[in-house]
């Protein structure tokens, strides 16, 4: 069974940039990236600046973007899987086990496609799974799937 | 040197010394480095540079002179094109590490006389699995 975190309600439908495609989530949320490599942070920042978010910080590892969540309020984190010394694994479980974190939705965009870690990873409550490499249709798709479009 | 002796430093067969064996495998093992280097840096700065011209192509979209902005987004268009040429050499310098790499592999199964077993690292999955099984309650 799925272990889901509470995705924030949808506010209002936010335009989708040069596409005029609507989507049903506050384009306002902060938006937290997790990845140690900084093309990769980069790209996924041009993808949501394009799907309209424009509020997105980024953090290299989990340590750091765990500081990070308990100093801000994010309404979504993308993470990577591989990173030192805290990786995208532990990063979630950490989020899951904190009160004040726990609801926080959690995407995971990693080139981690094990099987065990998959599913390691829908039990450890992680809201939704993309494989690398991925294209901008596929981390829509996820995004709108996490706030119940 | 009496009929049948190896020459000095020599194996019994006539072969290389163990040390100069190591010191070539150690030479060839920094050139496949070496490779990879060079890969990975060719790959982060082509990455770069097409992220960059993608980014100029945003902001030439939201720019209200339509002609600068057409001549922004062809350079940028140009400059992308220019960048997949990293394909070539990424694609020659892994050709060339596989090279070395399989030639150290023949040696070693010379001496070793079968193939080990690879350690089973687990099932890959793609994207329609995991969408599958994210789908499944």
């Amino acid at each position: 069974m799925m272990i889901t975190g509470d995705p924030q309600p949808a506010s209002f439908n936010a335009s989708l940039g040069h596409g005029g495609q609507k989507m049903s989530f506050d384009p306002n949320m902060r938006v937290l990236v997790v990845d140690d490599y900084r093309t990769m942070v980069r790209i996924i920042r041009n993808l949501l600046k394009q799907l309209g978010f424009t509020n997105v910080d980024e953090a290299s590892d989990g340590s750091s973007a765990l500081n990070m969540m308990r100093e801000n309020d994010y309404g979504l984190v993308i993470s990577d899987w591989n990173m030192e010394p805290m990786t995208g694994y532990e990063f979630l479980r950490e989020v899951r086990a904190d009160d004040e974190l726990q609801r926080t939705p959690f995407l995971m965009v990693t080139a981690e496609s094990k099987a065990e870690n998959v599913v390691a990873a829908r039990h450890a409550g992680v809201n939704s799974y993309i494989v690398k490499p991925f294209n901008a249709n596929t981390l829509r798709a996820k995004i709108e799937a996490i706030f119940g479009k | 040197m009496g009929q049948g002796a190896t020459a000095p430093g020599r194996g019994w067969d006539g072969s290389a010394p163990e040390g100069d064996r190591s010191a070539k495998e150690m030479a060839d093992l920094v050139e496949t480095l070496r490779d990879l280097q060079i890969t990975k840096t060719e790959a982060n700065r082509a990455a770069n540079e097409i992220l960059t011209a993608c980014e100029t192509i945003f902001a030439a979209l939201d720019a209200d002179d339509a002609k600068s902005s057409h001549a922004a987004i062809e350079n940028a268009a140009i400059e992308i094109m220019t960048a997949c040429g990293f394909e070539d050499l990424i694609g020659q310098r892994a050709t060339h590490a596989s090279k070395i790499v399989k030639g150290l592999m023949a040696k070693r199964l010379e001496s070793l006389g079968s193939m080990p077993e690879a350690e089973d690292s687990g099932e890959r999955l793609n994207q329609a699995c995991v969408d599958t099984y994210f789908a499944e309650d």
